[in-house]
């Protein structure tokens, strides 16, 4: 430290000219060592002695406008703090934003030569939408091709891995299962530690890489962290590499809770003809061009077909293509981005137009002292120094208020942002974003200071000081000019920041058919037993169990539910859509499904396994068009090859998600016979989530060794999928408050301006009989004038811009009048209340105090 | 009655030189400063000190040398100030032409007060 405080008194020692620098560097030294001051005192001190010194011995009036315009702004401290926030909004929080979006739209992919990786996917006769899979000796052909480097597979599955064999309730670690050859077709090495090899895929080792953040987090950046053992379901995964920072697997780009990845066998040794794979990313060969891959592949494809069984008549055959893995993942994302960076560049458009607003009101409130310093001698070009001085204070403090405006609002940023594009957000700032923006804005802020001091000196200094200028009508038509510019803008974001809330809003408090608040899905994977009653009966037991545990709440289902939007099996036969549900005793109950009609399926019609069955409102209204939900209670619902059900109720349709609607669904008992596994989910009375640990611990005492068990929310489940509403929402409001804020700013300044301007109008207007309330208006309309030109000019282009925004949006027209009209309307309110302040100053003239200045 | 003299001193420039002229050889920044708070009740800021000593530098009524460094570990020179004659005069016609301003007025001829 006292390296460093000497270090720093001998720099600050360069602030004195030459010719005292020794004089004040021995009489500090003297006083700091009878008073026993350090390095850093004396350091200040000859900061200020030189700040002194510089104007008088070099005549350095640089020193000298420095001092004056920090003066000078602190005298006028609202206009001072208003063009800082001012500069610091619209730079930090759209620094944050740019940086962001620049990284998702303009930056390359992370790997080695980006250009040169695909990936390959198989599509039906809907050409658009690919498959999840496709044929894995396609995958293992296409390693062999001539422009193909290689090909891996990656991120289709992901298992919970623990550090103990049993886990307890600590999170768990995600990892993304991956071929061998992952890292190398990428491009990308380890961090420490090995790659993946193909021994480990061959010997069916069970091998892992984790991530370099969750290497730092989770494991505090432990030497020892190679050879460290993962469990899942009992079997140990050994840690043989950390990946690099930031690492983003090419295929979990829109699954960001990856860990790491995981080696468990070869994949592309298909074990049988008919088996499938995930989508491979393959690397071309350098200086070949996607057409000419794809050429290969499609004869490969012909060729492989051949020993393929044919197509039942009339079905086309699919087909395999190559498409560029940075348009694959980023391509649908584009519009998205372009709205974000849209709405950013519109909050920066007005700050920049605010700043000059401000700039201007102030240089041309300063006339009169400009007009009084050209009197004394002073040159125009001094005027221009100082105004640029005083800009570039504003911009220096702007920008240091910026960097704590970018710090809050990247931390906010990484809260609400989507999960696909969180690992972009936060932390990193391009500092060629922070550049282009401070040039911007500092431009825009110079050229508004300088304007008055170059108009100066065509000035009539005579003419200024008496208070008799020219037409004031031409003074404000600047800021007016900007004011609309503003205003419109304004009307932009916040009719977005409208629609976007009340769509969120919307789905918010859509009925989803059942009630999440509360609900847990517990997963029981038991060791399977051969005799299918014997299976089933086991299952029976552990809902006992939980009941033990959590109360009377639990039931079972033998399959998936309809809100995680699966389809097990057919309605009934014959039937073109529709699915069937088989559930345990008081499952709907539980759910808290609403009923229309009728009833839910008893208990004891469960344990006697009877032919009943509810339905939901849409499989009433494909079953029985003409019918009412109440007129289908009591019907028998015939399947063919099975006794009919009969109808005991009808429940509300149970959506997969806000924006899902409901399929047509029957649900009936538990049946012994017709299951593979059976999965429970309970309500909690205090609503908490159940323990882990402690209802593993209930099942194994009653006499069970459970492969895994997990416990999922459900409302943490439905809450994640309105993550990209939630962005949305919070985007457009937060840009369309500061917008406003902004625009308040702006307008408050040049009302302001305006009343100082025409104080002698003012007095005139009071001594001819106008009164203060007749004054204020007269304050308010004017300056509330081009805020509503704006709010209606901006009112048509959102109208015509809502179709861009409207893709965006559920249940919510983004070109509603009404919504658009009620925005205009909070706009100039806003902007009247703005105007009020200068207004009833305006108010208080005193005719007499004005006339007489004359 | 001499001549009306227009090169009177300001009010920091007569402190300034009355602490060289009381200080002697001694007179240097620091001790100046110290002794014009405590007798005057003036207290100079150290740029003001500097700016001061560089003008009445420049107009000739002082001037500096550099003492040897101080006897101490990294000890630094210290720089003196001392009068010269044009400062003494300036300051002689400074100071009388208080006093003959102030001629008949209770600063020059203090009333005694009836008890």
């Amino acid at each position: 430290m006292r390296s460093l405080a000497r270090a720093f008194s001998a720099l600050a020692l360069r602030c004195v000219p030459r010719e005292w620098r020794d004089t004040v560097a021995g009489d500090l030294d003297d006083e700091a060592l009878r008073s026993g001051r350090s390095g850093w005192w004396i350091g200040c001190q000859a900061i200020a002695a030189g700040m002194r010194l510089r104007p008088v011995v070099n005549g350095d009036v640089m020193w000298t406008d420095l001092r004056y315009a920090v003066r000078s702004l602190l005298q006028a401290r609202w206009f001072a703090i208003g063009a800082v926030l001012t500069f610091a909004l619209g730079i930090g929080v759209n620094v944050a934003v740019f940086s962001a979006v620049d990284r998702m739209m303009f930056r390359a992919l992370p790997y080695d030569h980006p250009e040169r990786l695909v990936v390959m996917r198989e599509f039906g006769a809907q050409p658009v939408q690919a498959y999840g899979t496709l044929p894995a000796t396609y995958v293992a052909e296409a390693r062999r091709l001539d422009a193909v480097v290689d090909a891996s597979m990656s991120g289709w599955n992901s298992l919970n891995f623990t550090l103990e064999p049993e886990p307890g309730d600590d999170a768990a670690f995600s990892l993304s299962q991956a071929t061998f050859n992952t890292l190398s077709v990428l491009g990308v090495r380890p961090w420490s530690g090995r790659d993946f090899m193909e021994a480990d895929a061959r010997a069916e080792n069970r091998v892992a890489l984790i991530s370099y953040e969750v290497w730092k987090s989770r494991f505090a950046g432990r030497q020892d962290i190679l050879g460290l053992q993962l469990w899942n379901a009992r079997k140990s995964t050994v840690i043989v590499g950390v990946l690099p920072p930031q690492f983003i697997n090419a295929t979990s780009f829109l699954n960001p809770k990856s860990d790491g990845l995981y080696l468990e066998f070869d994949l592309f040794a298909p074990t049988s003809p008919r088996e499938r794979a995930v989508p491979p990313t393959v690397r071309l060969k350098p200086g070949v061009t996607i057409e000419v891959a794809q050429a290969q592949v499609e004869a490969m494809v012909s060729r492989l077909r051949q020993t393929e069984p044919a197509l039942p008549p009339g079905r086309l055959p699919s087909a395999i293509r190559l498409t560029s893995l940075d348009e694959l993942l980023f391509a649908k994302y584009n519009p998205y981005l372009w709205l974000v960076m849209s709405a950013s560049a519109l909050v920066f458009l007005v700050a920049c137009a605010n700043l000059s607003s401000l700039m201007m009101v102030r240089g041309r409130s300063r006339e009169r002292q400009f007009a009084v310093h050209l009197a004394l001698g002073a040159s125009r070009g001094r005027l221009i120094r100082r105004a640029l001085v005083e800009a570039l204070c504003l911009a220096g403090a702007g920008g240091a208020v910026a960097v704590v405006v970018l710090a809050l609002s990247g931390s906010a940023l990484a809260r609400v942002i989507p999960p696909v594009f969180s690992r972009y957000a936060a932390g990193l700032v391009d500092l060629r974003v922070v550049i282009a923006l401070a040039g911007c804005a500092v431009a825009g802020a110079v050229v508004a200071a300088i304007g008055p001091g170059l108009r100066a000196g065509r000035v009539d200094i005579i003419a200024t000081l008496q208070q008799q200028g020219g037409r004031t009508s031409s003074r404000r038509l600047g800021g007016r000019s900007l004011l609309l510019v503003e205003a419109v803008v304004c009307m932009l974001l916040v009719a977005g920041a409208a629609a976007t809330a009340r769509s969120l809003v919307g789905l918010l408090t859509v009925d989803l058919g059942y009630e999440p608040r509360a609900l847990y899905g517990i997963g029981v994977f038991l060791p399977p037993l051969k005799d299918p009653a014997a299976n089933f009966e086991q299952y029976m037991k552990v809902e006992s169990v939980l009941r033990s545990v959590l109360g009377s709440s639990v039931a079972s289902s033998s399959n998936a539910l309809p809100m995680d939007g699966s389809r097990p099996e057919q309605l009934v036969e014959g039937l073109a859509s529709g699915s069937r549900y088989r559930v345990g005793a008081g499952l709907l109950n539980t759910l808290g499904a609403r009923v229309i009609a009728g009833r839910l399926i008893r208990p004891d019609e469960v344990a006697a396994r009877a032919r009943v069955g509810v339905l939901n409102k849409s499989a009433v209204s494909l079953i029985w068009p003409d019918l009412t939900p109440q007129q289908a209670v009591g019907r028998l619902l015939e399947s063919k090859g099975e006794a009919p059900f009969e109808i005991v109720g009808v429940v509300a349709d149970m959506r997969d998600g806000p924006r899902g609607s409901g399929h047509e669904a029957l649900f009936v008992p538990l049946d012994a016979t017709k299951f593979r596994f059976v999965s429970y989910v309970a309500r909690t009375a205090d609503g908490k989530k159940p323990s882990l640990v402690a209802v593993r611990r209930q099942i194994k005492a009653a006499g069970f060794e459970p492969r895994s068990v997990s416990i999922g929310d459900f409302a943490v489940t439905q809450s994640n999928s309105l993550r990209d509403d939630r962005f949305r929402a919070a985007l457009f409001m937060t840009f369309g408050v500061i917008a406003l804020a902004l625009a308040v700013v702006g307008l408050f300044s040049v009302a302001s301006f305006e009343v100082a301007l025409r104080r002698r109008e003012m007095g005139v207007r009071v001594a001819l009989g106008a009164t203060p309330m007749a004054l204020s208006m007269l304050v308010v309309r004017e300056a509330v004038r081009p805020v509503m030109l704006g709010a209606a000019l901006g009112l048509l282009l959102a109208f015509w811009a809502g179709k861009f925004l409207q893709s965006f949006l559920t249940g919510v027209d983004a070109r509603d009048p009404g919504t658009l009209i009620i925005v205009a309307g909070v706009l100039i309110l806003t902007s009247s209340c703005a105007a009020w302040i200068p207004a009833r100053r305006a108010a208080r003239t005193d005719p007499a105090t004005v006339l007489r200045a004359d | 009655m001499s001549p009306a003299n227009t090169s009177l001193l300001g009010e920091v420039e007569q402190l300034v030189l009355l602490s060289v002229l009381r200080l002697g050889d001694d007179a240097y920044a620091v001790p100046m400063r110290e002794l014009i708070a405590a007798e005057a009740g003036v207290s100079l800021s150290r740029g003001t000190m500097y700016v001061t000593l560089e003008r009445l530098e420049r107009k000739g009524f002082v001037t500096s040398w550099f003492s040897d460094p101080q006897a101490v570990r990294g000890g630094k020179a210290r720089r003196h100030f001392r009068l010269k004659v044009p400062g003494l005069a300036v300051l002689k016609a400074s100071q009388s032409a208080v006093v003959r301003l102030s001629r008949g007025t209770a600063l020059a001829h203090p009333v005694r007060s009836a008890r």
